[in-house]
């Protein structure tokens, strides 16, 4: 198959000429997902030099276990599901060699502050936007592997519960008790930013300890 | 600052807003991109090399070309040929009386060329194979000076085939017919219950002693066999031919 032929074909008969020899196809497939999947990749990890690592020892085992692919969801469903799970086993193998805790200091940071530099140049609302973004990377890191997956791919990268229970591999009800209490566990770290945003879009913030006249800074 | 496992939808939301907005595009860096397509030419590459057939091993066109059905019916007088032959030159000095010849190895190995000789003569069309070392071996000089010259006249037993008998009894082998007088002697007192079935015919071998001829028929993808005994040693194979086709 020429490459012009190549770009044409949809993503199971791209994996489909890779499986049966065509030295091209899977560069074609992967090229086309890459970017989604780093993306993934980063946000899931938090970390871009595991992020590169992850995606690239995903892009090996897809290359290597094309055959494999049973043809029973989407071929970028697939292509996910390798990349979370290279990111998970990252993950996983650098808690067990990590020597230096956990940013499990990100509440003091989250309302002080960013680690961002900022260009002097930059208005402010692109500083703000930074320093939460920022926020919300490092608090995200603070989460089990399993629920920052879930919220990678729900909230941040979009896709539906089912879809993301077919990344992940599990039942759907499990994604939504995932993100559940990943959301949870992220509310107190990202209070102060919420409360700006509700402020910039003149609502109220929705909290249960606002309403009480409780809640923290 | 307390964790609450039971959040409102509107936090739920709230917070699912902060994460939606943080998910800035986030393009693949250059280097990260670079380093994807170095790993996927170096995949591809190797894959390629694994396609490539290795000179240690057998690749797809190297693989041995099975004999074909001809082949396969040649080589089986080949194998059996080497084998009648050996027993011939073993055998035969004491049963006929023939004196060992020192050129057993010699006549061996001509057995085992037997098969060059068997496989050429079924190229072209022969129908009868049988081992010319085995021919030879019993002190092949002696043999030819007391043999006849003309044995193509000898007569031809009941229910052989021409085409083996014709190599069995003639100049390729005279020994069998130095002392061809009849030929073919009308009794069955060679045939013994012992040489099983197939067809029987008795001719006088060399110092008149009576053998027999068993031509016993092709089982299936097999020669036919026709095997020469010495009268009253039915266990003891003298000679054997074959016949291609039966």
């Amino acid at each position: 198959v020429s490459p012009d032929a190549l770009e044409e074909l949809d993503d199971a008969s791209l994996l489909a000429a890779h499986v049966e020899g065509d030295d091209h196809a899977f560069g074609v497939l992967f090229a086309r997902h890459r970017e989604r999947l780093w993306a993934v990749a980063l946000r899931t990890t938090g970390d871009p030099e595991d992020a590169a690592d992850a995606l690239q020892e995903a892009m090996v085992a897809a290359f290597r276990r094309a055959s494999s692919f049973r043809g029973d969801a989407a071929v970028t469903t697939w292509l996910h599901r390798i990349v979370i799970n290279a990111c998970l086993d990252r993950i996983r193998r650098r808690r067990v060699r990590l020597t230096e805790p956990l940013p499990d200091d990100v509440e003091e940071y989250a309302g002080h502050g960013s680690t961002i530099t900022a260009a002097p140049d930059d208005p402010p609302e692109a500083v703000l936007a930074g320093e939460r973004r920022h926020a919300v990377v490092a608090a995200l890191a603070t989460l089990p592997a399993d629920q920052r997956a879930a919220l990678v791919l729900v909230d941040m990268e979009g896709y539906s519960v089912d879809e993301a229970a077919a990344m992940l591999g599990c039942a759907p009800g499990t994604v939504k008790s995932r993100c559940s209490r990943g959301r949870a566990r992220l509310l107190p770290l990202l209070e102060s930013y919420r409360r700006n945003r509700a402020a910039d879009a003149g609502v109220q913030p929705s909290s249960a300890e606002s309403a009480t006249g409780g809640g923290e800074t | 600052m307390t964790q609450r496992d039971d959040l409102t939808p509107e936090e739920d939301r709230e917070v699912s807003r902060l994460l939606a907005d943080a998910a800035t595009p986030t393009a693949l860096p250059p280097d990260v991109a670079a380093r994807l397509d170095d790993q996927l030419a170096g995949l591809v590459a190797e894959r390629v090399r694994d396609r490539q057939p290795r000179a240690d091993l057998p690749g797809p066109g190297d693989v041995a070309t099975l004999p074909g059905p001809a082949q396969r019916r040649r080589r089986w007088p080949r194998v059996l040929v080497a084998a009648a032959a050996v027993a011939v030159v073993g055998y035969a000095g004491s049963t006929l009386g023939w004196e060992p010849s020192p050129d057993a190895d010699q006549a061996v190995r001509g057995a085992e060329d037997a098969g060059a000789v068997a496989e050429s003569q079924a190229d072209t069309g022969g129908g009868v194979l049988e081992a010319p070392g085995a021919d030879r071996a019993p002190g092949s000089g002696q043999a030819e000076s007391q043999a006849p010259r003309s044995t193509r006249e000898a007569p031809v037993p009941a229910g052989v085939p021409l085409g083996v008998l014709a190599d069995v009894l003639t100049g390729r082998d005279a020994r069998l017919d130095a002392h061809s007088g009849p030929g073919r002697t009308a009794g069955t007192d060679c045939a013994t219950p012992e040489l099983g079935p197939g067809d029987r015919s008795e001719v006088l071998g060399p110092a008149g002693r009576r053998v027999v001829l068993v031509h016993r028929a092709a089982a299936a993808g097999a020669p036919a066999v026709v095997t020469v005994y010495a009268c009253g040693q039915p266990h003891i194979p003298l000679r054997t031919a074959f016949t291609l086709g039966r």
